[in-house]
């Protein structure tokens, strides 16, 4: 494995949050919603602390410790913090699991009896039930959406048979239930399904439902993750769709980066990225995946965490080195000796290049349309030709050149590919420049008509009569030259020196007549004389 | 002074030498590779000689055959005739036997005919016998006027006898013209 | 060559810029007979010849009128001039050799006969002329009878090419007595032979030049014109007539080197490809008197024409009223003059026989040069044989009246290289032209000069207007114009009712440019038309 900075998928962003470490007096919870770290001190009274990613400070305040806090979280708009405190409150009989706030004003308490959706009333400070709903709930997992969000409920023996709850402002709808299939091994009971083996993801625009099962038959190592999608019709239950092979076993945690499903494995410390957007086997029912690439251990930081049971996970912005993540995973994909089969290269390359191509159609949308978009597409990761050409194909072909076009022409031209450097030239996939005019006139040994390409690329670019003399003359082409100046309307201001030099040195003498007489005729038309200027002459002074 | 003018013709096959003669008597010239003669060639020359002036009007004919034909324009009334036959070349003979036949038979009665054997200078090429030329002397008679070697000496102008010698036989250049009769 | 350098296409235009006028060098009188040589070809060369049978003989019509103004007419001298001077002398002898006749009915026999001879004989006579050197030669030209019996080559010995001789008589029987077709050409690999073949003569190119089937047609009947006018068409049919083996050499011999500079003057001399003869410029007083000069010292009894030639180029045309020369004739005539240096050292008298005038006599010529350098050269043709005398005296008497008014100077003046240079035209990017007036049959041209001076550079220069001059009178499909832009110049070739122009200009010129400057060039010599050509015929 590679021990260099390059060789890891995820990492800790340079600066994470610090808090406090969980402690007798100190308490930590994390509000998924918010992605805010609320820590705790004595209850309270000592202070919270309240830390986001991305926030700058943290909020502090006090609060009267009332007992144990056993939950903390805003409301999406921060106005109000709902305090759990026990697992009775609230003047309830039945024990509250825990509650999420769905909406705006909107609080659904999840006990062991089912769902209970609340509106509150801030100024009045009071809540009003807008629905119930009744099953036992053994645990619930919650992802919150813009507007609402879903809630998954666990029920049953082995708690296995997941309810979902969406979410709207305002409304609370009950989706088909289903069951997830557990484990079966001989001698042993089952095993209950847990939280912490559930979440809930939307991949590729479509709700999933993730379940990590880590005995899944006899015969397979490793752990396996189960997908389950919900559909669009609410009417049907979800159905498996999807396995993720992990060859490992333990612990693990899941996260959903851009419909990705990355997995962490605790204990070897690496993660592995699934798509289930690629091929994988099916048997008729489930399509199976391996990783997109192989695990990479996530690199090692510097400050010591300790490794607690209760490992909770951030869903990281993962974005934000995603780039540079994706840049290695193509430069490891090329690298000679463990690069990877050509299909998987060209399919990677196939969806960076849809995935610019999205950016640049949704750019333009944008653009046209309101800016509220454009905060999103800049989160969007994109990789350009330069991202590519610096960081991947740099290394990988340890060329000097810095333009990728010079590249690309050079290597067409080296490997006979000269239909696509034609093509390339005329869909202006390449573009008009000087210095690849001239990397084409020195590609003539080894391409004849290269020459031709450049004075065409030449002529295209408006400014380079200087450098069209040049090539011309220097391949003996004096009339072409002389009409091309002519055509230019640059005929006066030429010097005749380098036009007589070079019909010297074509040993014609028709030619160099007719060069001769042209700029004869010039003198005469500009100094009323046919006389030569003795520079002019000097080509033939030396010779003679 | 009476000025005498005197026709004079010269015959021969083609490339014998004939114009050469001409050039060197008329203008004392000689070039190496002078071009065969068209139709035939007029040129006047003035002699003076014990006090009579002669313009010779020399007809220098085209040997070729096709030419043959015309060659009374040139003998009709004329003085003398010089038929040349060139000593490197065998052929040459006979043809100017021919011409004398030719001219004995059509030529005016007091015509002056002289036979120049010519390119003497070119002894070592000679194919014309020595031997042989001497007996067709003997067919000329003296009826047709008379035969005589022509050598160093000029006639009499009152006898209207043809050639000067001197410029006749291109002394001085490369081709000697022996004249036997 | 000119289509090996093109590099650009040409163009075909509609005159619409082009202004169309008059022709410069229209006048009313012609002295010429104006044509366009290669009509003569056009038909079948056997319909030609019976043209020529049915034409009268314009040398009888002389004589007898001579001899009906003049009671005492010579018998004799009318039957001589009919048949032809000649007489009865060249009837061959029967001593005469015959070899080599082909009596063999079957022409496939003597085909493969033929062939098999070639193959099988590496070491024939032919050594000489099998040489490589004879070989590389870029056009070769054979003349030889019916029969196959040799007349001509260009290279080599004649003596030493009879197989070749007899394959491409073969050739010729073989297709007109099972095809009853005349063959015109082969193509084979990278030569292409071309056949001419008139009554009794069949005349053969072998090139690997690029001059077209059409030009090298109309220099093989320039050169059967040439033996014409050696022998005279009568005698030629006659001899043959007698002996169908006879060796023609035997009357030709002195003439090859005329056959010889024909073809170099072919070569150059763009007045045979036009049929139009070149003036010499000078100025219509000078040039009037001259011709006055003659008419009043020459006004003799049967002289028939009586012309001045200085350089290649006529500096003026005297003649009998009813007859008119043609262009051949005169190509003729001035070939005659530039292949014989003996014209230069006396005054000759010469028959010769003007094939297009009259194929069936000889006119007499005397021939005479007028300065010492020998640049001036006068003929006199008569019908008369006997005239020399007289036009002796005519030509001493012209001489010096035009040494009196200066003729002979005007003449030399014109004669220098640089009196009618293109620069005098004063159009920038012109090089060269030839500019032809149909009606008069005359043609103008200046000198040559850079970049055109040497042989080669001349040669490639003629190959241009004969490029030109070919794609324009192209059966197939003719044109008005032709703008052809090649490597080294651009041409524009412009022909109409009156007249031909071919232009040469700088590669660099454009087509608006070549238009204007042959606009400019037409005004000019409508200007010098009075200079550049004979504008009066002059007559006895």
């Amino acid at each position: 494995m590679a021990t260099s900075d390059c060789a890891h998928y995820i990492e800790l962003c340079n600066s994470p949050i610090k808090f406090e470490a969980i402690s007798k007096v100190t308490n930590v919870f994390y509000d998924d919603a918010n992605q805010q770290v609320f820590t705790v001190r004595s209850g309270g009274s000592m202070g919270v602390v309240v830390k986001g990613p991305n926030d700058k400070t943290s909020i502090t305040f006090r609060m009267e410790d009332r007992g144990n806090v056993s939950s903390m979280k805003f409301s999406p708009d921060r106005k109000i913090l709902a305090i759990q405190r026990s697992q009775k409150s609230v003047g309830r009989s039945t024990e509250i699991k825990g509650f999420v706030w769905t909406n705006v004003n909107e609080i659904s308490f999840i006990t062991g009896n089912g769902v209970e959706f609340y509106q509150v009333n801030p100024e009045k400070r009071s809540l009003k039930n807008l629905k119930s709903l009744s099953v036992s709930v053994v645990w619930y997992v919650w992802m919150s959406r813009e507007d609402g969000g879903m809630l998954l409920l666990s029920s049953g023996q082995l708690a296995n048979s997941l309810q979902p709850v969406y979410f709207l402002p305002g409304a609370m709808l009950k989706l088909p239930k289903f069951e997830v299939d557990l484990p079966t091994l001989p001698k042993q009971p089952k095993q209950p399904l847990m939280e912490r083996d559930v979440t809930m993801a939307y991949i590729y625009g479509q709700l999933y439902i993730i379940v990590l099962r880590h005995q899944p038959r006899p015969g397979v190592t490793g752990a396996e993750v189960v997908l389950y999608q919900v559909p669009h019709q609410k009417e049907a239950p979800a159905k498996k769709t999807n396995m993720l092979r992990l060859e490992m076993s333990g612990r693990f945690a899941i996260n959903v980066v851009d419909s990705l499903i990355v997995i962490h494995h605790q204990a070897s410390k690496t993660s592995v990225i699934f798509d289930i957007q690629l091929d994988g086997e099916s048997d008729g029912y489930v399509s199976n995946h391996y990783p997109v690439v192989s695990p990479l251990p996530i690199k090692p930081f510097k400050m010591y965490l300790p490794n607690s049971a209760n490992w909770i996970v951030f869903q990281p912005d993962i974005r934000q080195k995603s780039k540079s993540v994706i840049l290695q995973v193509c430069r490891q994909m090329l690298l000679p000796g463990r690069q990877s089969s050509l299909p998987i290269i060209s399919k990677v390359m196939d969806m960076l290049n849809n995935g610019y191509k999205a950016y640049l159609e949704a750019e333009i949308v944008a653009l046209a349309s309101d800016s509220a978009n454009q905060q999103e597409l800049k989160k969007r990761v994109i990789i350009d030709q330069s991202d590519m050409y610096t960081n991947v194909f740099d290394e990988v072909f340890e060329d000097n050149e810095h333009y990728l076009y010079e590249l690309i022409i050079n290597i067409l031209v080296h490997n006979n590919c000269f239909y696509q450097l034609h093509q390339f030239l005329q869909y202006h996939v390449l573009s008009d420049s000087k210095p690849l005019a001239c990397l084409m006139l020195s590609l003539e040994s080894d391409y004849p008509p290269a020459h031709q390409l450049a004075l065409d690329m030449l002529t295209r670019l408006a400014t380079a009569n200087e450098e069209i003399i040049e090539v011309l003359l220097s391949k003996n082409q004096l009339l072409p030259a002389i009409r091309f100046i002519r055509k230019a309307g640059i005929t006066d201001t030429v010097s005749s020196r380098k036009f007589l030099e070079a019909a010297m040195n074509t040993n014609d003498g028709q030619l160099f007549f007719t060069v001769f007489k042209f700029f004869q005729q010039r003198n005469i038309r500009l100094r009323s004389s046919h006389v030569f200027h003795p520079d002019a002459l000097m080509p033939m002074a030396n010779t003679a | 002074m009476a000025v005498k003018e005197i026709k004079l013709c010269l015959l021969g096959e083609s490339g014998v030498g004939k114009s050469s003669i001409v050039l060197r008597f008329v203008r004392d010239q000689y070039k190496e590779c002078l071009e065969s003669t068209i139709g035939a060639s007029f040129m006047t020359k003035r002699v003076v000689l014990d006090e009579r002036t002669f313009i010779f009007q020399i007809w220098d004919t085209a040997g070729q055959e096709k030419y043959r034909s015309l060659a009374p324009m040139y003998y009709r009334g004329a003085a003398a005739a010089i038929v040349v036959y060139d000593i490197t070349r065998e052929s040459s003979f006979p043809a100017a036997q021919e011409w004398v036949k030719e001219l004995q038979r059509m030529a005016s009665g007091n015509i002056v005919i002289a036979v120049a054997g010519n390119k003497c200078d070119l002894e070592d090429l000679r194919e014309v016998s020595t031997v042989a030329r001497k007996l067709p002397a003997d067919d000329f008679t003296p009826s047709m006027g008379t035969s005589y070697y022509l050598h160093g000496t000029a006639r009499e102008p009152g006898t209207r006898r043809a050639q000067e010698k001197k410029g006749c036989c291109g002394g001085g250049g490369k081709r000697n013209s022996d004249i036997i009769y | 060559m000119a289509a090996k350098e093109a590099e650009q296409t040409e163009i075909e235009v509609e005159n619409e810029e082009l202004q169309e006028d008059i022709a410069p060098g229209d006048c009313g009188s012609a002295m010429l007979i104006a044509s366009d040589s290669f009509d003569s070809l056009v038909g079948n060369d056997y319909e030609t010849e019976l043209a020529i049978k049915k034409k009268k003989s314009h040398i009888n019509e002389i004589v007898r009128q001579g001899s009906f103004e003049q009671e005492d007419s010579c018998g004799e001298q009318a039957d001589v001039n009919h048949i032809g001077p000649y007489g009865d002398a060249t009837t061959p002898s029967a001593s005469e050799e015959s070899s080599g006749e082909q009596s063999d009915p079957s022409m496939t026999k003597e085909l493969s006969a033929v062939l098999d001879e070639i193959s099988k004989s590496p070491d024939h006579d032919d050594d000489d002329v099998k040489t490589p050197e004879w070989k590389a030669q870029s056009k070769h030209v054979f003349i030889l009878s019916d029969s196959g019996k040799p007349v001509y080559s260009r290279y080599g010995n004649e003596d030493k090419l009879v197989t070749v001789f007899g394959v491409m008589q073969a050739l010729v029987s073989f297709v007109q007595d099972s095809a009853h077709d005349s063959i015109r050409s082969l193509v084979a690999g990278e030569h292409r032979i071309i056949f001419l073949h008139h009554e009794n003569i069949i005349l053969v190119c072998v090139t690997r030049g690029s001059e077209s089937d059409r030009l090298i047609r109309i220099q093989l009947n320039y050169l059967y014109n040439q033996i014409l006018s050696v022998l005279t068409l009568s005698t030629l049919k006659k001899i043959f007539k007698q002996r169908r083996n006879y060796d023609l050499r035997r009357q030709l011999s002195g003439s090859e080197k005329f056959l010889d500079s024909l073809l170099t003057m072919m070569e150059r001399e763009p007045g045979l490809l036009l049929s139009a003869v070149r003036c010499l410029p000078l100025e219509c007083q000078t040039r009037d008197m001259i011709a006055q000069s003659i008419v009043q010292h020459a006004k003799v009894k049967d002289l028939v024409f009586a012309l001045i030639i200085a350089n290649s180029q006529l500096v003026t045309l005297v003649r009998m009223k009813k007859y008119f020369l043609h262009p051949m004739d005169l190509h003729i005539i001035i070939n005659l003059i530039n292949a014989a240096e003996s014209f230069k050292a006396a005054e000759s008298w010469t028959p010769i026989c003007l094939p297009k005038f009259d194929s069936s006599g000889f006119l007499q010529a005397h021939i005479s040069y007028l300065d010492e350098a020998c640049q001036t050269c006068l003929l006199l043709l008569t019908v008369d044989r006997d005239s020399f005398f007289t036009l002796s005296g005519c030509k001493t008497k012209i001489t010096e009246r035009l040494i009196k008014y200066n003729g002979l100077k005007a003449i030399s003046d014109s004669l220098r290289k640089d009196s009618y240079n293109i620069s005098k035209c004063g159009i920038s990017d012109l090089r060269h032209f030839l500019y032809k007036n149909k009606s008069t049959a005359q043609y103008t041209s200046p000198e040559l000069e850079a970049p055109y001076l040497s042989p080669g550079e001349q040669e490639r220069l003629f190959g241009l207007y004969h490029y030109l001059h070919n794609r324009i009178h192209s059966s197939a499909r003719p044109l008005k114009i032709l703008y052809h832009v090649g490597q080294y110049e651009a041409l524009l070739g412009w022909v109409t009712q009156g007249f031909e122009l071919y232009a040469v200009f700088s590669p660099l010129v454009t087509k608006s440019l070549a238009i204007n400057a042959v606009n400019k060039l037409m005004a000019w010599i409508r200007k010098e038309a009075s200079r550049l050509f004979i504008l009066e015929s002059v007559t006895f």
